[in-house]
């Protein structure tokens, strides 16, 4: 059904370089309309600078080669103000940590209402009310009183709800959530990811879930891409992934988690014969 | 075995609110709560449960508004100021962020050799000998002793801090969110080492974290804490078996799975 | 709110007496007679012991420290010892022109110095930034007087657009009154500029890498809109500290700045005054302006829970 689909994001051969340094080497994936991917690594994998170079949002330093296309347009090859006109309309982001996100002097209401304003010209009082509906939508209710609070009045939970909101206010086909619910107790992390996952379903959107957790993005997502050291290692249906990976970093990763019901002794960790044999084979180089 | 944290009605309250109408409210109400020697209890809660809150107390960083603390048989809140600093020793902590609790100016040698300089003990060759010892322990290379905190890995700034806490011999450890900030793989090498040590040293664990699976690997013991009070204290097999508690269900169907 | 208010105020007390008693004991320890003074140069030591004696001055310090005390907790500095004229008419009038020169220099300050800091902190590295950058260099580096004088030569001597010395009230010629400050109010507050520049110039970069301006990016706004409602709004808070300290500093290079423009404002009085060791009028001016910094200081904390939400009281 969808995979039949033109993909909404197509990535072949993505890399990341500041000065010499290569971040992200050969990156290749697709993600489709209503299909979550999950990438997945641990920190210096790659996996942010992967999502921000998509999201044309890389510091200034780090240059990305290779082709990013979005909906059949090429979107390194577009200056920077075009790029910059997408974010919100057509492709959204939401950050890991909701409380340095959002601004800690504006409303959050002045904050959801200026890219509604922007993107779909509406006037002040319509933005306004599409914020609420937006918020109800994320399940903050429809009250006012989130519209008028500012972000360190709320609790951790309802500021990534408000995050989540003013991501796909603007009608992205694509959503992009690096990490969202790192920060975040377990119980809410699941409450965060079913909405994630709800909306994705709702809104029809293509979903990226960035995440140093196979075990919180499994349970959520179609494909899961591992990358080690700038590097993809493996990628697949989730299911396969999990049950017979193919590259032994994966399985190490897989194991090194303490998982519920798994009385083991010792925790199974990361040889760096493993590490070394990773490098040298992931991506192809 | 010997009780070597005891914790009777224990609590803390917290002022907020404006200057007049100052309100007081509970951080940890009452809880009341046994450590022996050997032994680990998982401490897991949410944010805002007062975990950590409770982990201070223990090891007398934070004085009870109620209640008793107890270690080694000693209640805390009978030692004088001058008294509680050579008791110190017996018990240490560790937190979650090491590299806020590391002087980036001193060597690896020198944050090893540290407490038992704060200490006054040993002599100074004999110091050296017990950092470098330590930093084996913890499986940091003697050759990065004249290394700065910024040039280790988060992961072996958390062993370091573990090495600092172990060096006196505590009685008592208690370890605050010691293994979230760290990555998977990372992370299940510091369990692993907490385990080994314990097992080596016999010292008694309260280990604070909201991770169920984390705690169940590493506990024997476990208490649920919410909202200031433990909701359910038992072995590691029934609280993870056989939760009593609905509000222990609800951790154990958030906890990430494959 | 009002409880912090009324906590504040009652600060106020200490931090306005402590500096006033070791104003008074370190007066009186100073050498220097204002009995000598007052009795001019041919006096014999009788005659300045009767002026000595008529002003109080023969007494104990500790007498006249009582004495001071029972008038100064009724806000009452006395008189001049030489014109007779009331401490608080004197003060008054003269700090009135002081507030006027001092409140001229804060516009010409805060006018340019946030302006040229949000162009530069913008356009980092850019060739404005770095002329700005030097520029403000050479502005705190230099002396307010020297300032003065350069625009005196240059504007007053050689150009004659602007009077080089004198002061106009504003009830008898606004326009004469702002020609005579023009000179003295320019040259306070383009130094003050220069600190305010790399104040906000610092905010602006500081703000232009915190993460909510990446999220509005993110969201699609316009770099303009980005800069003015998300980066400016960041970086404006710890500019209403710097914009205070530097209201007190003003107030206190005002003093060099009068006696270059002979202009009479409280540092002409306050000079003068300590010059012939008048007690009373040293008190009253230092009792002035000590009141001043701590309720611009009062005024500063409140304006920052306007600005920031996170901050109530």
């Amino acid at each position: 059904m969808h995979t039949t689909q033109e993909p909404v994001l197509r990535v072949s051969g993505l890399s990341a370089r500041i000065g010499d340094l290569t971040l992200v080497r050969d990156v290749s994936f697709e993600v489709h309309r209503g299909r979550t991917l999950a990438v997945v690594g641990e920190s210096g994998s790659g996996k942010s600078i992967t999502a921000a170079a998509v999201m044309g949002i890389l510091p200034p330093q780090i240059r990305a080669e290779g082709a990013v296309r979005f909906d059949g347009a090429e979107l390194l090859a577009e200056p920077a103000k075009r790029r910059r006109a997408r974010g919100g309309a057509e492709i959204g982001y939401v950050f890991q940590e909701p409380m340095s996100a959002l601004h800690p002097l504006l409303r959050i209401g002045t904050q959801m209402i200026r890219p509604l304003r922007h993107h779909l010209g509406l006037s002040r009082a319509q933005a306004r009310d599409r914020a609420a509906e937006l918020l109800e939508q994320v399940g903050l209710g429809r009250e006012r009183k989130v519209l008028d609070a500012h972000v360190h009045e709320l609790s951790g939970g309802m500021r990534q709800r408000v995050m989540i909101a003013m991501a796909i206010s603007c009608g992205p086909r694509l959503l992009l959530a690096d990490e969202p619910t790192t920060a975040l107790d377990p119980t809410v992390q699941q409450q965060i990811l079913r909405l994630l996952a709800r909306l994705r379903e709702e809104l029809d959107l293509a979903l990226v879930l960035i995440s140093h957790d196979l075990g919180l993005v499994a349970r959520y997502s179609d494909e899961v891409l591992v990358m080690y050291d700038g590097r993809v290692v493996e990628q697949g249906p989730t299911a396969r992934i999990l049950e017979q990976p193919e590259q032994p970093y994966t399985r190490a990763l897989i194991d090194a988690a303490p998982r519920l019901g798994r009385r083991v002794d010792r925790l199974p960790t990361i040889d760096r014969a493993v590490l070394e044999q990773t490098r040298a084979t992931a991506g192809g180089a | 075995m010997d009780v070597v944290l005891d914790l009777d009605g224990v609590g803390k309250d917290f002022a907020s609110g404006p200057f007049f109408a100052r309100r007081r409210t509970a951080a940890v109400t009452e809880v009341s709560l046994r450590v022996h020697a050997g032994e680990t209890v998982g401490l897991v809660g949410e944010s805002g449960s007062g975990k950590s809150t409770l982990g201070r107390m223990a090891v007398g960083l934070l004085p009870p508004d109620r209640g008793r603390v107890t270690v080694q048989g000693q209640p805390l809140s009978s030692l004088t100021r001058k008294r509680m600093r050579p008791f110190r020793r017996r018990m240490q902590m560790v937190f979650q962020d090491s590299s806020n609790s590391l002087n980036p100016r001193m060597t690896l040698e020198d944050l090893l050799v540290e407490p038992f300089r704060a200490q006054g003990l040993h002599t100074r060759s004999d110091r050296r000998a017990r950092a470098a010892a330590l930093a084996d322990e913890v499986g940091l290379a003697r050759t990065g002793l004249s290394r700065l905190p910024h040039e280790f890995s988060g992961g072996q700034r958390q062993r370091i801090s573990i090495a600092r806490a172990l060096a006196l011999e505590p009685d008592l450890l208690v370890a605050d969110e010691p293994v979230s900030a760290l990555d998977v793989s990372v992370q299940a090498q510091i369990l692993n080492l907490f385990k080994d040590i314990q097992q080596a040293r016999g010292f008694a664990m309260l280990f604070v974290s909201h991770d169920m699976a984390v705690v169940e690997f590493v506990s024997d013991h476990v208490a649920v804490m919410r909202a200031g009070a433990l909701v359910e204290v038992g072995t590691r097999d029934e609280v993870f078996d056989h939760p009593r508690e609905p509000y222990t269900r609800t951790l154990l169907d958030a906890a990430p799975s494959l | 709110m009002t409880n912090y208010l009324f906590k504040r105020l009652g600060a106020l007390l200490p931090t306005v007496a402590v500096p006033m008693v070791l104003l008074f004991v370190m007066l009186r320890l100073a050498p220097g007679d204002p009995a000598a003074a007052i009795a001019g140069d041919s006096a014999t030591s009788e005659e300045i012991a009767e002026v000595r004696s008529r002003l109080g001055l023969d007494a104990s310090l500790w007498q006249q420290f009582l004495t001071w005390l029972g008038r100064v907790v009724r806000l009452d500095f006395g008189s001049s010892l030489f014109s007779d004229r009331a401490v608080s008419g004197l003060v008054a009038e003269h700090a009135l022109v002081t507030v006027q020169l001092t409140v001229l220099a804060l516009a010409v300050a805060v006018l340019i110095g946030p302006a040229l800091g949000i162009a530069a902190g913008t356009r980092r590295h850019g060739l404005l930034d770095r002329v700005l950058v030097f520029g403000s260099s050479v502005g705190i580096a230099l002396p307010s007087f020297w300032l003065a004088v350069l625009l005196i030569a240059v504007l007053g001597v050689v150009w004659r657009v602007f009077p080089v010395a004198g002061y106009v009230p504003f009830t008898e010629d606004p326009v004469l009154f702002l020609h005579h400050l023009a000179l003295p109010a320019i040259s306070l507050g383009l130094l003050e500029a220069a600190t305010l520049f790399r104040y906000s110039r610092a905010g602006v970069l500081d703000s232009l890498h915190q993460p909510f301006v990446t999220t509005a990016r993110s969201m699609g706004l316009p770099e303009r809109t980005v800069i003015r409602k998300y980066v400016f709004r960041a970086a404006v808070v710890p500019m209403v500290t710097v914009v205070g300290l530097t209201a007190g500093s003003l107030m206190g290079g005002a003093v060099v700045t009068e006696s270059i423009f002979s202009i009479p404002g409280l540092g002409q009085l306050l000079l003068t005054a300590v010059q012939r060791r008048d007690y009373p009028v040293i008190e009253g001016c230092i009792f002035f302006i000590a009141v001043v910094y701590v309720l611009l200081n009062l005024v500063i904390d409140l304006l920052y829970s306007l600005l920031d939400p996170r901050i109530r009281y």
